[in-house]
């Protein structure tokens, strides 16, 4: 690939390509690209909440109801480590930016561990709510073997629509955590190794966007099913 | 291209700008969490907690807009990035006009489901009810 020139600023050697004019017509076109992905995204999990939202608006007090199953302090500890993970992301851009390799690769490592942590609260939640048989399929028992009292009143297929949503939304939420995983660490491996491919900074700009969406998805899952008003 | 760039040079945002942002998000979130657990707990307040619908979308979609802001840095890119990344927000917006199909519909939505085919889990052996 023909490389027509570098960037002028000596912290931030980025190369431009010669399909691109300048140098920040090359990052806007990365950036573009991925708000696009991100696009796509918003529809994906868009459609979900749109499908909670609906279901909770027709059985408001059963979702009510059923909220209370979930545990509150493991979603607050959730979303701590996920807004931690997304601080300790935007430093590893940054250094990317100023050339300080070391550094972002640390903040890249904690970004992973976070994730890490993350999954391993949603594993405990999970395994919880398997083991009182609130899983969505045949096995499952109503009312809640955990809180028979509570949710007695809960008709079994509402109570089934409420654990599908719930296992639906944070699962796949959690699916983006793995691939998000699977993303830091293939870039950690890169920056460790002193990859030419990564002396760009947007490579860690882009997956740093992917991350930021995640989170952002989180933001918005947590009051959803944990905060549930009467 | 770009249009505010008068450096031409992407924007190295300095720590700080990031920290703070980090503790507001940090205070946000103890702030919805503190309101549900407080109309939660008060018997008096439980009454109109229907309100904390509002309080905790509002803080979610604020805390939402500092993290595409400043984290994402939007807010130091281009228009037409900005453009692309508000457009998928606004499209998420208007799809919740499709309630008013659902409000207005004599029909109930679906609702749920109850009754599993016995050959969709062949191997459920030992279930309750089975």
């Amino acid at each position: 690939m023909a490389l027509e020139a570098t960037h002028g600023n000596q912290m931030n050697p980025q190369k431009v390509y010669e399909q691109f004019e300048d140098i920040d017509q090359q990052n806007e076109s990365y950036l573009v690209g991925m708000w696009s992905f991100l696009i796509t995204e918003i529809m994906f999990f868009g459609v979900l909440i749109f499908c909670y939202t609906l279901y909770r608006w027709q059985y408001q007090p059963s979702f009510y109801a059923m909220s209370k199953l979930l545990d509150m302090k493991m979603g607050t500890i959730n979303t701590i480590i996920l807004l931690t993970s997304s601080f300790t992301m935007v430093l590893a851009v940054h250094y990317a930016q100023i050339q300080r390799r070391a550094a972002q690769l640390y903040a890249l490592l904690f970004t992973i561990l976070c994730a890490f942590g993350f999954l391993i609260v949603k594993y405990f939640e999970y395994s919880h709510k398997f083991h009182v048989n609130l899983f969505p399929n045949p096995t499952f028992v109503w009312p809640a073997l955990d809180n028979p009292a509570l949710t007695a009143s809960v008709p079994e297929p509402v109570a089934k629509m409420f654990f599908s949503l719930y296992f639906a939304m944070t699962g796949l939420h959690g699916i983006h955590v793995v691939v998000g995983i699977l993303l830091l660490g293939a870039l950690s491996y890169l920056v460790w190794k002193k990859s030419t491919l990564v002396e760009d900074f947007m490579v860690t700009e882009m997956i740093g966007l992917y991350w930021h969406f995640v989170d952002l998805v989180w933001i918005f899952l947590f009051p959803l099913f944990y905060l549930m008003p009467k | 291209m770009s249009n505010n760039h008068s450096e031409g040079h992407s924007h190295v945002i300095p720590i700080p700008v990031y920290f703070r942002t980090y503790l507001q998000l940090l205070v946000l979130m103890f702030l919805t969490v503190a309101v549900a657990v407080l109309a939660e707990s008060n018997p008096s307040l439980r009454e109109m907690s229907y309100l904390n619908n509002f309080v905790a979308m509002a803080i979610a979609t604020t805390k939402a807009m500092l993290v595409v802001w400043i984290f994402m840095g939007v807010k130091y890119s281009s228009n037409l990035t900005k453009f692309y990344a508000f457009f998928g927000f606004v499209w998420f917006s208007m799809m919740f006009l499709v309630y008013l199909d659902y409000a207005f519909r004599k029909d109930e939505i679906n609702t749920g489901w109850s009754h599993v085919p016995a050959n969709a889990l062949p191997r459920a052996k030992g279930i309750p009810g089975s």
